[in-house]
């Protein structure tokens, strides 16, 4: 048997009323005998079986003649699952993806397929002073002002 | 502290098969009008009797339930098995429009005109001493709020676990735990005092 505090068993008290069926089961025990020798666990039950006796009077009240009009629900449209609205475009952007690269193809092979590879030509260095301003320039357009370092 | 027992259900791993409940379910998302009808009649008493001790008015109940199972019906495709069975699916919209429905719904008559109003029973004696105690019964279970009576029917009159009304309320088992010390606390002093606190 797990050993409990007053503090613990007030607490369930409290929450769970007094029917030891709807304690905790790992304090079932310890509360039941705490009940027996603490005074203030032993008021705290009496007072949930006053509780308990009437919610009992309140849940025992008879439902009244209430029902539920089948036919008028049954009768309404069911709602369908929509298709997603993105389906269609999608579709759109794949054909147009396969075309576009399947004519792109379709051209590159018009020319035998034997056109040589681009080569990108870097431009030559510049040399000396010229190297020194083409840096500078650089510097002062791609140097970023405080608030875009804030931004970065 | 765990004060509440684990809910029942399905050891983790293990799958349950459909309850009656789920099944026809399935059937009502396909248009099946006669699933429907024998879905309600499995559902109607037990949600009315919740509505109605969640509202406190038996007109307000009959129409969150009409409303709850029409949803059940035109929103049909939307239940997902593989979420939960088609009984807690129901639960929750229910308990839901009830607590809207209540936000919506003012008190009718101050607590206090009521109690004086209980006090000026003609019964002779005996009957007068019960159906006063009655009067305040009624009287402080309208002094709760929809969602600590909707915590107690579940708790004392339908035998659910903490953690099973906390999955329902969309709260944790310790808030429910707060939930019904509190309105116990509050019938209590209601039945005893006859003042609202």
């Amino acid at each position: 048997m797990t050993t409990l505090s007053t503090e613990t068993a007030l607490d369930i008290l409290a929450s769970h009323g007094a029917d030891p069926a709807r304690w905790p089961a790992e304090h079932r025990a310890a509360l039941l005998a705490l009940a027996g020798r603490d005074a203030a666990v032993a008021a705290a039950l009496g007072e949930a079986r006053a509780v308990d006796a009437a919610l009992a009077d309140w849940l025992a009240r008879p439902l009244p003649a209430l029902a539920v009009d089948v036919a008028a629900i049954a009768a309404l449209p069911q709602a369908r699952p929509q298709p997603a609205r993105w389906r269609p475009a999608l579709l759109a952007a794949s054909v147009t993806l396969v075309v576009a690269v399947g004519g792109w193809l379709g051209v590159e092979s018009w020319f035998g397929g034997t056109a040589a590879p681009v080569v990108a030509s870097a431009p030559p260095p510049p040399a000396g002073a010229e190297l020194a301003e083409a840096d500078a320039a650089f510097a002062y357009v791609f140097t970023p002002t405080a608030a875009e370092e804030e931004l970065i | 502290m765990r004060m509440d027992a684990p809910a029942p259900g399905p050891a983790p791993g293990t799958t349950l098969p459909p309850s009656l409940a789920t099944a026809l379910m399935l059937r009502v998302a396909d248009g099946d009008a006669a699933a429907f009808t024998a879905l309600v009649r499995q559902l109607e008493r037990p949600a009315l009797a919740l509505a109605w001790r969640t509202l406190n008015d038996a007109t307000e109940a009959q129409d969150a339930c009409q409303q709850a199972f029409t949803r059940l019906w035109t929103q049909a495709h939307r239940f997902d098995p593989a979420r939960g069975n088609a009984e807690a699916w129901f639960r929750r919209i229910l308990i839901n429009l009830c607590l809207d429905r209540r936000r919506a719904i003012r008190p009718v008559q101050p607590i206090d005109e009521a109690f004086d109003l209980a006090d000026a029973s003609p019964d002779p004696e005996s009957q007068a001493i019960a159906a006063d105690q009655q009067d305040r019964l009624e009287l402080a279970m309208a002094g709760l709020n929809a969602r600590q009576r909707a915590a107690l029917m579940m708790f004392h009159g339908e035998g659910r676990s903490m953690a099973e009304i906390a999955a329902e309320l969309d709260t944790t088992a310790k808030a429910v735990e707060g939930l019904l010390g509190r309105a116990r606390i509050m019938l209590r002093t209601l039945m005893t005092e006859g003042t609202p606190k």
